[in-house]
């Protein structure tokens, strides 16, 4: 009997268990990648697919502008399709396509319509095109609560594309500028409210005709209204943790109560804000106009779940995993630190989430001024320069809920007490996942910090504790009691200044590394990095180094050779404009055209120089690309993420971890993005630009633009990429 | 230098040198050409070397040679005694038996630098040519197709007087400078088409004018009067021409 009961409590522990934590995150996690064949929307073109579509058109009232609005509809389509933040055939899109056929069980024809895909955006947020395809992001996924209220966001979503409301939307505004409008034809600011009525009233019809969806399905119409709630508090993280100071601690390192918020602000949020302004009613009155409706009269008969209650959960917690990442991609590192701290509490040694950690705190230090020197982040290299703009934490008063304390934490660390968190978190993780290459490199760019930039060395940390200090400072004051031994006036005062460290809290980072002192390895690395073998000062990529007197400065070539004997290419960007009295066409069928004139020029230009290059492009993916698809995905992130940074580090991106399979694939680390913008008005204005960056030290290679008042001529164009190459190719004369 | 400035530059895909012929035209609004006193179009034929030497900059040498027509009408005037012994003054017009004006050939050396707008790369797109003509004008004429007429007291008689003036040919140095504005684009990555417009200055033309050479000039100082007229010539010539061209990117 005992026995029984004891097995009956183990396995509702690991039902319960299984419920809120997943196996499969214990140990790390790997970001999500698509997979399997791409479908048609990827390969066609969107110039042939705009034409098909203009010419099924037929005669229709508003047909120009239904022309315009399906060539830049079906551009924007495929940019997005193309930018490797759509997901393909991943868990995530194939729980929520599921989700969909239970939605439209009835209509087959409808769902035959549809293409629903998950992308990679930290933004609570759905939407549709009026073409049918229907967009989730993750950061939405991250926060539902259950699948009734993701049912509920696609059926609203259907509903825009069932109603064509992208295309009215469209069609008004240009009445509304031209003034044919049966809404107001009166000044700019009217005309602008206008269109914001316009769309509130096609959001209320979207919320109303998905209710009438919601309820021709099986799933419960009262889980469904928490969908709002969703909405209301996504600004808010996924769940709200108290957030504790003892997660960074340890025996040494005792966090002071200076830098620990008592309390967390309680959360405000208004739902009846005014929306005058905003494409969607107000919370309230988005709740206020459904909840009449709400009232079903077999609410028990319906289900929360119809596909599956267990993946629900497992797709929650896979985005929430992939929300950490994105949080690092678009440099939201608190968040990121906080959701990680998060999934941490259930998954304690999953590596991924440590490494998340770790990037974000490094690259929240980075951006700190230095305690001892500051900096910028910009890089000049070649003829040109990119500069980012400085992280700073937001200010915690400005942030609601539970993670105000992290933010304050964050916030008000100086870079000296941040750079040694830091160290202990990450140094302390790499020990758990030995042999962890980002994790290494990460414990030798804060000791790079610790030492270059704090001005920090062995001798100044502690390697005996408070408590060690207090206790041999009794056994002196007994050794001073013996009557032959007398303390001079110096020793004394050091003594008093010992005593009163000791008793504070706010050199707790002197006593930080005491535990880590004890590490051979942590003082070996401490010490090679102080004799700056283990590598290159990293303040020195963005500092001006300090004159030395004596020696004359080298002329620099100004614009230099960089030997690379093999490229990667990327598909260029291209963007024709023609301006026409202040506003702008995009001439989007001329695009895709110069984008392969571009590539073909690039190609051309290689062979000349014998520079040996590949490609990844998915301007001709055929369905069984995916690999390539992923491929563009992986240097897309990186690229974006390394723009974002702007400066020369490759521990500060995300996706350098990812990028290694690529560049054995491609037999290169460098990667080079160019591209042009032609815009004519009353003159022709053509910019061009050429980028080439190591992935695997994320350095910043080459940075060119050219900018001439002249038209975006083949053989100008070429005469611009042959010299960025021939650049790239020579090699540097010594 | 060009060894070290082709390390350095790119050209176009590697080439520097372009081998071509260009030619600056102009209607021939002020003197004749060289086949009618008519209006017509004046043409400086040339042939053009160019090399980049750097990311902006060509070098240009080229051989231009100009074909055009000076007028020698009216201009030369001489006192002779008439039969009955008093002195008067005749003035001689140039009555050639080929019916052509009097013949002005140059043969001409520039050397320019040719700067491309900035962001531009040599050798495509726009620029701004400085250029120094060096100018061997020969003019050629009938020496002796000088007729004057002049009449008897009662106008009844018509007496012609033929002269044999200077020796039907002189030759000059001189000098313009020019500055052109144009634009060069590269066609199927070997030809180079290049146009604009052309300025010049030619200033011992320009003293010309300004000192009136060409009034009250005798048989005797016909040298000076012919290089003034020639060099007044040249002046109009190379003041503003139009510029097309064609070249060839060899290497």
């Amino acid at each position: 009997m005992k026995l029984f009961i004891k097995e009956l409590f183990v396995g509702l522990l690991l039902f319960i268990n299984a419920d809120i934590s997943f196996a499969q995150f214990e140990s790390d996690y790997t970001p999500l990648t698509s997979s399997g064949s791409l479908p048609a929307e990827f390969i066609t073109t969107a110039k042939e697919i705009s034409k098909q579509e203009i010419s099924d058109l037929g005669k229709v009232t508003d047909r120009s502008a239904k022309q315009q609005f399906i060539i830049a509809n079906n551009y924007f389509l495929r940019d997005l399709l193309l930018s490797g933040n759509v997901l393909v055939n991943d868990p995530l899109s194939r729980y929520v396509n599921k989700v969909v056929d239970q939605l439209l069980k009835d209509q087959p024809a409808l769902r035959q319509q549809l293409h629903v895909y998950v992308t990679r955006s930290g933004d609570v947020n759905a939407y549709a095109f009026d073409k049918g395809f229907i967009f989730v992001n993750v950061g939405l996924l991250a926060q539902l609560e259950n699948e009734s209220q993701l049912a509920f966001i696609l059926a609203h979503e259907i509903t825009h594309v069932i109603k064509k409301h992208s295309v009215n939307q469209y069609i008004e505004n240009i009445r509304l500028e031209n003034g044919t409008s049966s809404y107001e034809r009166g000044s700019s600011e009217e005309r602008n409210l206008a269109r914001y009525r316009f769309s509130k009233e096609q959001e209320s019809e979207a919320d109303m005709e998905g209710l009438k969806l919601m309820k021709q399905t099986g799933y419960s119409i009262k889980a469904m209204g928490g969908a709002f709630d969703v909405l209301q508090y996504s600004y808010l993280p996924f769940e709200l943790v108290d957030f504790r100071k003892n997660f960074f601690e340890d025996e040494y390192l005792n966090l002071p109560d200076t830098l620990y918020l008592k309390k967390s602000s309680e959360v405000k949020s208004n739902d009846d804000y005014d929306d005058t302004k905003s494409s969607h009613p107000n919370i309230r009155k988005r709740r206020g106009s459904i909840e009449p409706e709400l009232k079903v009269n077999d609410e028990s008969s319906r289900k929360k779940y119809l596909v599956s209650e267990t993946e629900f959960k497992n797709v929650r917690e896979m985005a929430r995993f992939e929300l950490c990442r994105v949080y690092l991609i678009e440099r939201d590192y608190v968040n990121a630190v906080y959701a990680s701290y998060i999934l941490s509490e259930k998954y304690m040694n999953n590596l991924y989430l440590k490494k998340t950690i770790s990037k974000a705190l490094y690259n929240i230090l980075v951006n700190k001024p230095s305690d001892h020197r500051s900096f910028t982040n910009t890089v000049s290299i070649g003829n040109g320069n990119i500069s980012s703009k400085q992280y700073v934490v937001p200010d915690y008063m400005n942030i609601e809920g539970a993670s105000q304390k992290l933010y304050y934490m964050l916030g008000n660390m100086t870079s000296t007490e941040l750079n040694t968190v830091a160290l202990s978190y990450t140094y302390k993780a790499y020990k758990q996942h030995a042999g962890d290459p980002v994790l290494s490199a990460l414990t030798d760019s804060l000791f790079s910090v610790l030492v270059n930039s704090n001005n920090l060395f062995l001798r100044d940390f502690s390697s005996k504790s408070k408590a060690e200090i207090k206790k041999s400072d009794t056994t002196g004051k007994a050794a001073l009691a013996e009557p032959d031994q007398e303390e001079s006036k110096y020793t004394k005062i050091k003594k008093e200044q010992q005593k009163t460290e000791v008793e504070t809290d706010d050199n707790f980072t002197k006593y930080a590394f005491v535990g880590l002192l004890k590490d051979e390895e942590f003082v070996n690395r401490y010490t090679k990095m102080a004799r700056g073998l283990t590598q290159k000062p990293l303040i020195d990529e963005y500092t001006n180094s300090p004159k030395i007197k004596g020696k004359k400065k080298k002329k620099k070539n100004s614009v230099p050779f960089l030997g690379i004997d093999k490229v990667l290419f990327l598909d260029p960007f291209y963007m024709k404009v023609k301006n026409d009295h202040g506003t702008e066409y995009v001439k989007y069928y001329e695009i895709e055209e110069h984008q392969k004139i571009l590539a073909d020029i690039q190609k051309k230009c290689a062979d000349k120089l014998k520079l040996e290059y590949s490609t990844v492009t998915t301007k001709d993916l055929s369905e069984s690309d995916i690999e390539r698809y992923n491929q563009n995905a992986v240097l897309n992130d990186w690229l974006g993420e390394r723009f974002r940074h702007g400066d020369n580090n490759s521990e500060l991106v995300t996706s350098s971890e990812y990028i290694k399979q690529l560049i054995k694939e491609a037999g290169t680390q460098y990667v080079a993005w160019s591209g042009v913008y032609d815009s004519k008005g009353k003159a022709h204005h053509c910019t061009y630009f050429f980028i080439l960056m190591d992935l695997e030290s994320g350095k910043l290679m080459k940075f060119e633009t050219r900018y001439v008042r002249s038209n975006d001529n083949r053989d100008l164009i070429t005469s611009f990429v042959y010299n960025s190459l021939m650049h790239v190719h020579k090699k540097p004369s010594l | 230098m060009l060894h070290s400035a082709n390390g350095q530059t790119p050209g176009y895909m590697g080439k520097h040198l372009t081998i071509g012929y260009s030619n600056n035209f102009f209607p021939a609004l002020i003197g004749p050409t060289a086949k009618s006193q008519d209006v017509g179009i004046n043409a400086t034929h040339s042939f053009n070397l160019e090399y980049t030497i750097k990311n902006r900059t060509n070098l240009c040498v080229s051989y231009q040679r100009l074909k055009t027509g000076v007028d020698f009408n009216y201009e030369l005037s001489e006192e002779y005694v008439d039969q009955y012994g008093s002195y008067e003054n005749a003035l001689y017009r140039y009555r050639p038996k080929s019916r052509l004006p009097s013949q002005l050939i140059s043969n001409n050396i520039c050397l320019g630098l040719k700067f491309f707008n900035s962001g531009a790369l040599a050798p495509v797109g726009k620029y701004r040519k400085f250029e120094l003509v060096l100018l061997f004008p020969k003019l050629t004429y009938e020496s002796n197709a000088f007729v004057a007429e002049t009449y008897s007291y009662n106008y009844d008689t018509t007496y012609t007087l033929k002269k044999n003036i200077g020796t039907g040919e002189y030759s000059f140095k001189s000098f313009a400078l020019t500055y052109t504005f144009g634009r060069q684009r590269v066609l199927f990555d070997r030809i180079v088409l290049d146009y604009g417009f052309q300025l010049g200055v030619h200033p011992i033309g320009m003293l010309s004018y300004i000192n009136s050479d060409l009034e009250f000039t005798t048989s005797s100082n016909v040298g000076s009067y012919s290089r003034a007229l020639t060099n007044q010539r040249l002046l109009r010539y190379e003041s503003f021409n139009f510029h097309i061209g064609l070249g060839l990117l060899a290497f």
